[in-house]
């Protein structure tokens, strides 16, 4: 046991060299000292070979040291077991993409006296947003993965006492995750304003001290009055009903300075109304000077030293109303004056952080999430009442966390969590490679307006000089172009910093919401340039959200693990071929994507498989070593939509009208459509009493992981159609009332029908195989059938369209309940849906039968009226309800 | 096949063994280092799973952290590790308690 190794023995001589024999004598007895912690030591005889020199050995070790010594006799079975393939009970098997997970009972790892292990993948499949909406100012600007998501990530993929490290943490989420479950945390923010958010929100006073800071500052004196007082009277409109002045909520004003309307709760009769404004209102608007002392104050503000930039900086000024603007610098002034104490400082600084997103015209209604666009209408609020609101709002945030000064107190585990400044190259200085557990994070914004307003509100709130690093995202000039070149590099940089943080085991989960295709693209190719390679992914737009044009973007929330990739092969760097095995790639990605979900898609599903794919084969990191005429992006982006386009000349097809663009494949080879499997899945859940949203959802991703994942409203769509089961009192209501409109209409009408031969068309009797035997309805007319109704347990109608059925024209019998699905599915499946209309089949409503039944005269041609999933009767009856 | 110690009983169960086992060593005293046997134990499976293997064999235990992380890569073999709690060859059954 005490024999020199060779690995033992470099290092003994490394010692050496470096300090000196006496020092490396004592580092090595330092270093021994395990063996002190012994009592016992013992050979283990396995009966090969002669052990008689090592236990001699032993033996003369274990008198100095003064252990106990033993022969055990052990035996070869497990090592027999292993290397013949028998793995059961006694074996840990990984599949590939899994990885070993530990959990231990004590606090740390090393002092564990019982040590789970099982095998841990990567989740794959989607887990949904569960926060409940804790507020927090900015927080539509910012990119913050939930709470619960990332906690279910940091559950699965560490240990506690791991490190979480979140590059990019406008948000404490990852921090307060990581801390709940026993982890440590480190989130870094390179944007002043919102790394000073991040802490600022995650050490919040409590309650009393909050409400104390928001009493106090209402009670500062201005102008004879208290804060609060002179504020709101800024604010103050007549009531209508009772004609005394009371401050109003929020105005409507329009771009041209214009004032509409104005919302308010009357202080002394209690009433709540919105009115049109007056013109007195328009004169108080008009009291306050476009250009008086209050802009002055604001622009000297947020002017860079040199002047530079005063046209953009005036420009963001006119986001704001002169009486917002009058506002807020009364608040900023009487805030710097009166409240040094540190902690006081910052909740009111939260509070005006807060003023100056909700005093900016990116709100087109009041309750509408801000929108960096020109509203020709936009809500001018009470600044003072959103104070109040969001004072209340801060009340209730989770508990401060504690918070070490630098990211090495984290290392140490002298502290737990840190949150501050930094980015991937400040954190080299902290961080040792090869330390962190997992990358958990959002992708910074790649909006540069939203960089260009962090300086300007970071200026307002922290003093130009804490924000200088954002002025280049005041220039205009730069361009798209330039935009795109910044982010992709940034991502670059940053991505390969972080990921010499991360342990080779690490894996690095990226979750966000709504990005644009080159966002992913960027993505994608900066993790591949730091040899992160996609392990899941999973992109889940909302149900119904579908592009106007063939390669348009839809947003969705994305969920997007990479895992550390070692080099397996030799860069592919001759050009023509790298491209030939992209565009191969592509196709293939796009092929099984449709085989996969079996029904249209839009776009951004097959160019996100395709990237993904790319990426996982290797190929993004080859473009990026191959000298190209063009960006690696754009080469690669190239190849992906040329292999898309080749999809046409195999089976690729669209479908387009003026909203939506679907692609799908017409091959035979595809699955089941999803949508019918997510409907078999769900009424199976519900016929076993599962009725609650969250364990449907669970149970759904679970079951549909990965690019299968059902768009977000797919499974609410299923379990509003069958959540009530479609009963056999309903059919017979059914049956009874298509009965009654046929004999009106003059038909002979004949339920429960079933086939004779002789009663076919000849084009039904082609075909005979007809796997429907029964109609529920017929009408017939001279014999011949006109009209055939069919009820149906399920909301299902693409098998029908086999079954050819004109000249005589077949319906499905929709309840109101399945109407939605049924038009998704037709949504869907456009080709489907076309061969079953073309082979003579429709959908009539319940609703509309019996709508039909209540008027006066009815004439065979109404029976348009009813058909199809909106009739033209039930169409009308809608646009009536909206006039 | 990856072994560092009882070298011997590893390769006399190979030579048995039914399938073709390859035999790996990695060096001793690399597990002095959790973080980096780790770190050289999965540059070896990564290498190794891109060859034509059915599996990749651990022959250490699941101790402490040298194991904890490992990853059969994706598009690769099986990984099997022992479920054995020491880091001694597998036979083991070792006396050396701690105090």
């Amino acid at each position: 046991m005490t024999t020199l190794s060779s690995n033992v023995a470099a290092v003994y001589a490394e010692y050496v060299a470096n300090y000196g024999k006496d020092n490396a004598d004592y580092l090595m007895d330092v270093m021994g000292a395990w063996q002190k912690h012994y009592s016992h030591v013992a050979v283990i005889d396995l009966g090969i070979g002669d052990n008689a020199a090592v236990e001699a050995k032993v033996q003369a070790d274990a008198a100095r040291h003064g252990w106990i010594f033993e022969r055990v006799a052990g035996n070869l079975i497990l090592i027999r077991r292993l290397s013949e393939g028998d793995w059961a009970n006694d074996f840990l098997l990984l599949q590939p993409g899994e990885h070993i997970a530990i959990n231990c009972l004590s606090d740390c790892c090393c002092r564990a006296s019982v040590l789970y292990f099982w095998a841990m993948p990567v989740p794959n499949h989607f887990i949904p947003n569960r926060d409940s909406r804790v507020f927090a100012p900015l927080r539509d600007f910012l990119h913050a993965p939930p709470q619960s998501v990332v906690a279910e990530y940091i559950a699965a993929l560490t240990a506690p006492g791991d490190v979480v490290l979140d590059p990019f943490g406008a948000l404490p989420n990852v921090a307060r995750a990581a801390v709940a479950l026993g982890r440590r945390a480190i989130v870094v923010e390179s944007n002043p304003l919102w790394a000073w958010l991040a802490r600022a929100l995650a050490t919040l006073p409590p309650a009393a001290e909050i409400d104390a800071a928001l009493t106090r500052l209402g009670d500062v004196p201005k102008d004879d009055v208290a804060l609060r007082t002179h504020l709101e009277q800024l604010y103050v409109t007549r009531c209508a009903a009772c004609q005394q002045l009371t401050p109003a909520d929020y105005f409507i004003r329009t771009r041209a300075g214009g004032l509409v309307a104005r919302h308010y709760t009357c202080a002394h009769c209690g009433v709540t109304r919105e009115d049109a404004a007056t013109e007195e209102d328009w004169k108080r608007a008009d009291a306050i000077a476009a250009r008086g002392i209050h802009y002055h104050f604001a622009l000297a503000r947020v002017l860079p030293e040199n002047g530079a930039f005063a046209e953009r900086l005036r420009k963001m000024l006119d986001l704001y109303t002169p009486r917002n603007l009058s506002a807020l610098a009364t608040l900023t002034q009487k805030i710097e004056a009166r409240f040094h104490a540190a902690r006081e400082q910052t909740i009111l600084l939260l509070l005006l952080l807060h003023a100056l997103e909700r005093g900016a015209s990116f709100f087109a209604k009041p309750d509408a999430t801000p929108e960096l666009m020109s509203h020709p209408q936009f809500v001018e609020f009470n600044l003072w009442r959103q104070i109040e609101a969001a004072a209340r709002a801060l009340t209730t945030s989770p508990p401060a966390l504690e918070l070490a000064e630098s990211p090495s107190a984290v290392m140490n585990a002298a502290a737990r969590v840190f949150i501050g400044r930094g980015n991937a190259k400040t954190l080299a200085r902290d961080l040792p490679r090869d330390s962190v557990a997992l990358v958990l994070t959002a992708p910074p914004t790649r909006r540069v307006a939203v960089w260009a307003l962090a300086y300007f509100w970071g200026a307002w709130i922290l003093g130009r000089a804490a924000v200088q690093s954002l002025v280049p995202f005041l220039d205009t000039r730069k361009g798209a172009a330039w935009e795109w070149r910044w982010y992709a590099d940034g991502l670059d940089s940053a991505f390969k910093s972080i990921a010499q943080f991360g342990r080779t085991d690490a894996p690095a989960v990226l979750v966000f919401d709504a990005a644009w295709h080159s966002v992913l693209e960027a993505l994608l190719l900066a993790a591949a340039g730091a040899r992160w390679k996609p392990e899941a992914f999973v992109f889940q737009p909302r149900l119904g959200d579908l592009p106007r044009h063939e390669f348009d973007d839809v947003w969705g929330e994305y969920r997007l693990a990479f895992v550390h990739a070692a080099a397996d092969r030799r860069p592919l760097t001759d050009v023509p071929t790298l491209e030939k095995r992209i565009r191969a790639s592509a196709l293939a990605a796009a092929n099984e994507i449709f085989a996969r979900r079996g029904e249209a898609l839009a776009f951004s599903f097959v160019h996100h498989a395709a990237f993904v794919r790319i990426a996982r084969e290797g190929w993004l990191a080859d473009a990026r070593a191959t000298p190209l005429k063009m960006s690696p992006g754009r080469f690669v982006h190239n190849a992906v939509l040329a292999g898309l386009q080749d999809g046409y000349a195999d089976d690729f097809d669209h479908s387009s009208n003026a909203n939506q663009f679907v692609w799908f494949r017409r091959s035979h080879a595809l699955d089941v459509p999803l949508i019918e499997r997510v409907e078999a899945e769900v009424r199976a859940l519900l016929s076993r009493g599962v009725t609650s949203r969250e364990e449907l959802q669970d149970a759904l991703y679970r079951k549909f992981p990965g690019d299968l994942t059902p768009e977000a409203g797919l499974i609410e769509l299923c379990a509003a159609a069958y959540a009530e089961p479609v009963t056999e009192a309903e059919r017979a209501r059914a049956m009874n009332a298509l009965a009654r409109l046929g004999e009106r209409l003059g038909y002979q009408t004949i339920s429960d029908f079933r086939f004779q031969v002789s009663d076919l068309s000849p084009s039904a009797i082609e075909n005979r195989k007809s796997k429907i035997e029964n109609f529920d309805v017929v009408w017939l007319s001279n014999g011949e059938m006109a009209h055939a109704f069919v009820w149906r347990v399920r909301a299902a109608f693409a098998d029908l369209a086999q079954i050819h059925i004109a000249p005589t024209r077949g319906y499905v019998i929709v309840p109101e309940q399945w109407v939605a699905l049924m038009r998704e599915k037709t949504r869907r499946l456009p080709y489907l849906a076309d061969a079953f209309y073309e082979a003579g089949w429709n959908f009539v409503r319940l609703a509309a039968v019996e709508k039909l039944l209540t008027q006066e005269k009815v004439e065979r041609s109404d029976v348009a009226l009813i058909t199809g999933l909106i009739p033209p009767l039930m169409a009308a009856r809608a646009q009536l309800g909206l006039l | 096949m990856f072994g560092v110690r009882g070298t011997r009983a590893v390769y006399l169960c190979a030579a048995h063994s039914p399938h073709i086992v390859d035999v790996e060593l990695l060096e001793r005293g690399l597990h002095d280092q959790p973080a980096d046997l780790r770190a050289q134990l999965q540059a070896r499976i990564d290498a190794a799973s891109a060859e034509a293997y059915d599996a990749i064999l651990l022959a250490y235990g699941l101790c402490g952290q040298a194991t904890a992380g490992i990853r059969a890569p994706l598009g690769g073999c099986r990984v099997v590790v022992p479920r054995a709690r020491l880091h001694h060859p597998l036979s083991w059954q070792s006396r050396a308690l701690p105090r």
